[in-house]
């Protein structure tokens, strides 16, 4: 995620994301361009995103959340959660889905950025949207299976 | 010459990098790379006027460059300059 389109910086994630966490302990956003395609169709490889710092209550179901999980870094959208931990999923994903315990989490996405057009991730039309995109992973890891069974044919 | 206002270095690992904080925000997608003595550099020529003699003296000052020709280090000096240039980092010349 720490690549870059417009300048240079090319630094691995576990570096760059370390210097996220220290700027946004210090109370400040971070924006970034986003390395990747799971938070398809909602969010794409090149986007950029806002990060804020978070507290408890912005923790929310449908909301994007950046947390390190135990494959790296991650940007996916909340799918649950409880007391101690929060479940994330990535759009784009058909199955997996992190846990994530609350002290891993770095910040959450106050808005996005896709061609300079600025995309309300907040908002009740995206969060609904993205909902109920994540509600119909079965059908779509269906759908998935049966493409699949018919290019192998 | 002069830098523009308002940026800073900042070291992320072992890469300088310039960013331009705003206001409660701190922008990293867009950001660039210097190495150690350009960072250090841009350290030393910020908010004040410059001149190419002064950024080749103040590097022969610091660094052990006797080995390097005046040339060589004139010639990298205008790299730095047309780098900083080119991404809008200097506001006069």
């Amino acid at each position: 995620m720490s690549q870059n389109l417009e300048g240079t910086l090319r630094v691995a994630n576990n570096i760059f994301f370390k210097e996220v966490k220290e700027i946004l302990s210090s109370g400040k956003d971070v924006l970034f361009t986003i390395n990747g395609n799971s938070m398809r169709p909602f969010l794409s490889h090149g986007d950029k995103v806002l990060i804020s710092p978070h507290n408890y209550n912005d923790l929310k179901i449908g909301k994007i959340i950046l947390a390190k999980s135990k494959f790296g870094y991650v940007l996916h959208r909340l799918v649950w959660k409880n007391n101690t931990k929060i479940w994330l999923a990535g759009d784009n994903n058909l199955v997996q889905i992190e846990e994530i315990e609350i002290k891993d989490i770095l910040g959450f996405v106050k808005y996005a950025e896709s061609n300079k057009e600025r995309i309300n991730v907040q908002s009740f039309v995206h969060i609904t949207l993205s909902m109920l995109w994540f509600i119909l992973r079965p059908l779509r890891l269906f759908i998935y299976k049966i493409k699949v069974l018919l290019r192998l044919k | 010459m002069r830098l523009k206002e308002g940026l800073t270095v900042r070291k992320i690992g072992e890469d300088y990098v310039i960013v331009a904080p705003e206001q409660g925000m701190l922008d990293l997608s867009k950001v660039y790379s210097l190495n150690e003595t350009a960072a250090w550099l841009w350290e030393k020529l910020e908010h004040e006027d410059f001149e190419l003699d002064h950024m080749i003296q103040l590097v022969r000052d610091r660094y052990d460059v006797e080995s390097i020709s005046t040339q060589q280090l004139e010639e990298d000096m205008k790299d730095l300059i047309n780098f900083f240039k080119q991404n809008g980092l200097l506001i006069s010349e």
